[in-house]
């Protein structure tokens, strides 16, 4: 993404899409009950149409999460699971692994870089 | 010795959900001049956003109405955080701080509100009546 674009139209997720299935999801900013529901719009549309088998969050710049953003990786989890999809979340931050920790979520889902690594 | 009131703010908004984030930085804002490190300031931030965002999902379930968030900030550098609504009420206190309890059908919500507001909070207080709302107060205390 260019800079014009990033200034006249932020958006919060940018998906991108390659031939082998692989989806990569970039999201941005702060998760809460009112944003998350025009990203979760927009990445499930992307599920609903290409099916990718493998789907990666990049969580690199969130700057908030509270359970809302939980509660969209795990409405995303479950979808993707159903048609046998795997998701990744990458570069979490620091204070959203702590709720993935708190809710257990951190059990089952594939976490890598940043806040997953372990002492 | 005695802990003292230092300051104290008061605010009332709509139960919109924009406002989930102007609560956050109203709050944020007010408690900066104890100068919390930044897991304590993410730790308030998220409590308050998860108060916020119940008040107006589970309080007023998309009707309008006021929110009100109170501050108080006291000389042993504990942060006090109310937060009220005159919405519907919560039955059954217990089973709603239950972690995955969700009254939400949609499956986007994890029903972890409470659980996060009391694993980062120091302490959690929950009062409601059914059909008069429901008051949340939330104490922590900084390095």
């Amino acid at each position: 993404m260019n800079g014009n674009e990033m200034a006249l139209n932020y958006k919060q997720v940018s998906v991108t899409l390659d031939e082998d299935g692989e989806c990569v999801c970039f999201l941005r900013g702060e998760l809460d009950h009112h944003s998350v529901k025009e990203i979760r719009e927009v990445i499930d549309g992307k599920l609903i149409d290409y099916r990718p088998t493998s789907v990666v969050f990049d969580l690199d710049e969130v700057t908030f999460t509270d359970s809302a953003g939980l509660g969209l990786v795990l409405g995303r989890y479950t979808r993707i699971s159903s048609y046998g999809g795997k998701l990744m979340l990458i570069n979490v931050p620091d204070d959203f692994m702590k709720i993935l920790r708190l809710s257990g979520a951190d059990r089952f889902l594939t976490i890598r870089g940043r806040g997953s690594k372990t002492a | 010795m005695k802990r003292t009131r230092i300051n104290k703010m008061k605010t009332v908004f709509d139960s919109d959900s924009r406002n989930e984030s102007f609560a956050r930085y109203a709050v944020t804002a007010f408690i900066a001049r104890l100068d919390p490190d930044v897991s304590e300031l993410a730790d308030i931030r998220t409590a308050v956003s998860e108060a916020v965002t119940n008040a107006i999902i589970h309080g007023y379930r998309g009707k309008e109405g006021n929110v009100t968030v109170e501050v108080c900030t006291y000389s042993d550098r504990s942060v006090r955080i109310t937060v009220s609504d005159r919405g519907c009420g919560i039955a059954d206190i217990e089973q709603a701080k239950l972690p995955l309890f969700t009254t939400d059908e949609s499956g986007e919500r994890g029903g972890m509100g409470f659980a996060i507001m009391e694993s980062f909070s120091d302490r959690l207080k929950v009062r409601s009546r059914v059909g008069y709302g429901t008051v949340v107060t939330m104490t922590k205390k900084l390095k």
